[in-house]
């Protein structure tokens, strides 16, 4: 007897590295969120249920025994994801794909392409950035199934994560995903750092308003396995409540945990080659593994002055083979925090390197790992126009704060740059790291039915078409562009604005394209405004836009003349339409993913 | 609540109607039924009596040495027959009234609601509508076993006459079974009353396949429990290799990792932790009648409990046992680890 009423609120973490599915009760007097146990292979034909799933796909050889990658609801797959794939991603890279997420973000390639895992070989079946995120979905909804076959997950109240600086494509896409693997079509999109603050006022309950006063701001550091994702909340007054609005949200920086593990773990491997010690693929991911935790051992704040980093026999000859050093406290700390979180001024910009002239299409990870150099640029690209714009108060999330001396430091930078030892505190209590955003995802759908606070602020970006501007053709140059807004900043979730401008001409029956832009800096532009120039810091150009507007037999004209009028859905979805001027007919524009933007 | 009454009144007007039939149109009660040649003697005769209202049997005797005595004037007349009963009723009445009718009417309802009451709490036994129909028809033996068959065990009611009614009830009560069956059924939570109507559909779809009974694992846990600790801490391989050959440094380096890892794996699947809360060596009374699978007692305990003594080790105990699933092919059963070749 399934039942169509929603049970439950479930909060999904779809992560880079690791995805969490949080849920309460939705009937119950407070939120008891709990952490759902997501069956997974670890092992050919061997299931385990643990509280996260790796999100990692592996893709079979043809010679595969059969049913070795069973899982309870499915047999003679040819893929599997979690645990075990993230195994096999150390014996058979070309046939793991990794970081999917990271891929889907990524504007320059075609998402809906088989094209992963990048560069395999041919005769490894590809698949899709879309279609992985897809499968881990798919996955995550038939542990839902198993576990509560009462309670179909497309009947219940759904908030789905990602990172906040996806752009509006991003989202789209991943909602595309979601929708496919059998989410409902109520599903709610969250911002990652939100999710997280909304857990951190969970645990806190009404203490927050103690801990937190009017014009105070929030600055959300969410460092991931591959990604790291920054937020500004303000806390405001209103109507004598307390309330907090999220300010800014930071780009897409494809610099994490991750990089650090890797770093410690380069450096070990070179201390291995002077002694004659030459690693195999196999042992390399166990380094990688050890270097993980000796990070966390060393940079915790009683952490040991050294730490012997060991890597076991390959064969069965396990002692024998087994070789060590040992990293001390005072270097590890030096590679790691001076590395990733230097001290630096709040006028310190990234280092860029000169991309050479042949450039490879894959993911754009950073080329300055300085995590406190992106937040200088961040926090001063906020405080353009606005003075005042400072954090008095970090939130940590993501298992990379675990090693405590990263914490330390990032709060030392932001007191230096203010200039005051107390100018930054870290948020208080108990705070789950690694499930935060799902746990946090969780109780923001049930105070969207039961009432609680909630973050206020809308888009955290403004967005803009391009439009060529008509004038003499130069062979050989394009027209000049201009960026049109259609979307200011901070447009509230559930309304919509009509773009005041000159009329469009479409042509019917032919594709119309637009450039499509964001910003998350530009504040103050109005829909309707044109901009002529702008610094190439500011506008990032993504996905484009399209719609094929019909041929109509009834009317003559060749073109037909619209304004654009552009929606925020409930779900936090963006929309553009164009509206006739003429007739009560409108298109919708559609993200164009599979078209690359450069030419 | 609401469920049950409607089932009582579906139930009861089944029954009624079924009552009519029983009496008036069928053969059934009818035949075993009659009058006697001369009524108004016998009415004259009891009258004469002054009778009051009650039940009068013949033989009688208020002695109760009478029953047991063969010589009795009781025993011999009882012995010799006739044998009869008489319900007498001084006042007379209207014959077959409206409030005869009304009062049937709500001995039926009762009883009908009494039968959809019991059938929601017969729990799993009710899960299909035949089950449930069969349960009331139950009801309805019940009554004729308890009632009309003990009547003409004890009261010598004739056995036409208790023949007809043990139909009347039997019958009747399966017809309203029929109706009550059908409205109401036994309430058993959600959940499981699912997994057991997909099981039995999965029975029902595939019996060849006797799906029914569990299939005894193919690998044990004990091997499972073993290649989780190989594959994820080398466990097997430190153990298996001699020591001998090795300076304690090396042991020691290697066994850092496998020790640390062989925890990670034993916390995520048993949650160990002690059994006792208080610190070794602290002092612990054990009251009479301790649980002793928690403590074992060594040293100087004599006599009974209660006892007095320090903690010398805290315990161990599982908070849970999730070891991982296995589902491969038989033949595998046994590899706690597969060989690795690496292809060049």
């Amino acid at each position: 007897m399934s039942s169509n009423r929603q049970i439950y609120v479930l909060g999904i973490d779809l992560g880079t590295t690791n995805s969490v599915v949080a849920y309460a009760a939705l009937d119950a007097e407070a939120p008891q969120v709990e952490l759902l146990k997501i069956p997974q292979l670890v092992d050919a034909s061997t299931t385990e249920s643990v509280t996260s799933l790796a999100s990692f796909c592996y893709i079979a050889p043809e010679n595969l025994p059969s049913g070795s990658l069973d899982v309870p609801w499915a047999q003679d797959r040819k893929y599997c994801v979690g645990e075990f794939a993230r195994r096999q991603a150390a014996e058979a890279p070309e046939r793991t794909v990794a970081a999917a997420k990271s891929w889907l973000s990524h504007s320059r390639v075609d998402r809906r392409a088989p094209i992963l895992p990048w560069q395999a070989p041919h005769d490894v079946e590809k698949i899709s950035p879309l279609v992985t995120a897809q499968r881990y979905l798919e996955h995550l909804v038939a542990a839902w199934s198993t576990r509560f076959p009462d309670a179909p997950m497309a009947n219940q109240q759904v908030v789905l994560t990602v990172p906040a600086s996806f752009d509006a494509a991003a989202r789209e896409l991943t909602r595309e995903a979601a929708l496919a693997a059998g989410l409902p079509s109520d599903l709610v999109l969250v911002e990652e750092p939100q999710a997280a603050v909304y857990s951190w006022l969970a645990d806190t309950g009404d203490a927050w308003r103690k801990a937190m006063g009017v014009g105070d701001q929030l600055l959300v550091c969410d460092v991931g396995g591959g990604t790291t994702d920054l937020t500004l909340i303000g806390i405001e007054q209103r109507e004598g409540e307390l309330v907090m609005e999220r300010m800014a949200v930071g780009d897409h920086l494809l610099v994490g945990g991750d990089n650090m593990d890797l770093t410690l773990a380069h450096f070990v491997a070179s201390q291995f080659a002077e002694q004659g010690v030459k690693l195999d693929p196999w042992q390399s991911v166990s380094l990688w593994h050890s270097c993980r935790t000796a990070k966390e051992t060393l940079l915790a704040s009683d952490g040991p002055d050294s730490h012997t980093i060991s890597v076991l026999g390959r064969g069965s000859r396990l002692i024998g083979g087994t070789v060590s050093v040992e990293v001390d406290r005072t270097r590890v700390a030096e590679m790691l925090v001076d590395g990733f979180f230097p001290h630096c001024q709040l006028g310190d910009r990234p280092h860029k390197q000169r991309a050479s002239g042949f450039q490879e299409l894959g993911l754009p990870f950073e080329s300055d790992t300085a995590v406190t150099r992106h937040l200088a640029t961040f926090l001063a690209a906020q405080s353009e126009g606005a003075a005042n714009t400072y954090p008095t108060h970090v939130l940590f999330n993501g298992g990379v704060f675990q090693a405590e001396a990263l914490q330390t430091r990032l709060m030392e930078v932001l007191c230096d740059w203010r200039g005051d030892r107390e100018a930054t505190r870290p948020l208080g209590g108990v705070h789950d790291l690694h499930h935060a955003v799902a746990r946090g995802a969780a109780h923001y759908g049930w105070i969207k039915q039961h009432g609680g606070v909630r973050i206020r602020g809308g888009v955290g970006r403004s967005y803009y078409i391009g439009i060529e501007t008509a004038g003499l053709a130069v062979p050989g140059a394009a027209r000049p562009l201009q960026a049109f807004c259609v979307v200011p900043f901070g447009m509230e979730e559930g309304t919509e604005t009509d773009v005041p401008s000159h009329e469009i001409g479409l042509v019917l029956g032919e594709p119309a394209e637009f450039r499509f832009f964001s910003s998350a800096v530009r504040k103050e532009d109005q829909p309707g405004d044109v901009l002529q120039r702008w610094d190439e810091s500011e506008l990032s150009e993504t996905t484009p836009l399209s719609a094929k507007l019909p041929a109509d037999e009834t009317v003559d004209e060749p073109y037909v003349p619209v304004l654009f009028q552009s929606r925020i859905t409930e779900l936090g979805m963006f929309e553009l339409w164009c509206v006739s001027t003429q007739s009560d007919r409108r298109w919708k524009l559609e993200f164009n993913v599979r078209d690359e933007t450069e030419d | 609540m609401i469920r049950i009454i409607i089932a009582g009144v579906a139930g009861a007007l089944v029954y009624f109607v079924w009552g009519m039939l029983a009496w008036m149109a069928l053969p059934l009660h009818t035949p075993t039924l009659h009058g006697l040649p001369t009524e108004s003697q016998i009415t004259k005769a009891l009258t004469a009596q002054g009778l009051e209202t009650g039940v009068y049997v013949v033989p009688w005797s208020d002695d109760q040495d009478d029953w047991q005595d063969p010589e009795s004037a009781f025993t011999k007349n009882h012995a010799a027959g006739p044998l009869f009963s008489i319900f007498y009723q001084k006042e007379g009445g209207a014959p077959m009234n409206a409030g005869a009718m009304a009062g049937g009417f709500v001995i039926d309802l009762l009883a009908a609601m009494l039968a959809a009451c019991l059938l929601t709490s017969v729990g799993s036994c009710g899960r299909s509508y035949l089950c449930r129909v069969g349960f009331v028809t139950g009801l309805g033996i019940f009554v004729a076993l308890v009632g009309h068959a003990s009547y003409w065990n004890w009261m010598h009611f004739p056995w036409e006459y208790t023949l007809a009614f043990i139909v009347d009830v039997t019958v009747g009560w399966t017809l309203a079974g029929l109706a009550i069956a059908a409205l109401v059924r036994p309430t058993v939570p959600a959940a499981t009353s699912h997994a057991v109507e997909e099981r039995s559909q999965r029975v029902s779809r595939d019996e060849s396949k006797a799906a029914a009974a569990p299939a005894a694992p193919l690998r044990s846990d004990a091997i499972s429990l073993l290649a989780t600790l190989q594959r994820e801490a080398r466990f097997i391989d430190i153990v298996k290799e001699p020591l001998a050959d090795y300076s304690n440094a090396q042991v020691g380096a290697a066994a850092r990792d496998v020790l640390r890892d062989c925890g990670t794996v034993l916390d995520r699947l048993f949650q160990l932790e002690p059994v006792v809360e208080q610190e070794e060596g602290a002092k612990i009374e054990l009251p009479q009648g301790f649980d002793a699978a928690r403590y074992r007692i060594t040293g100087n305990a004599t006599g009974d409990a209660p006892w007095t003594g320090s903690l010398a080790h805290h315990g161990w105990r599982a908070k849970r046992c999730e070891l991982p699933q296995w589902s491969g092919a038989k033949g595998a059963a046994l590899v706690v680890a597969a060989a690795e070749v690496e292809v060049e």
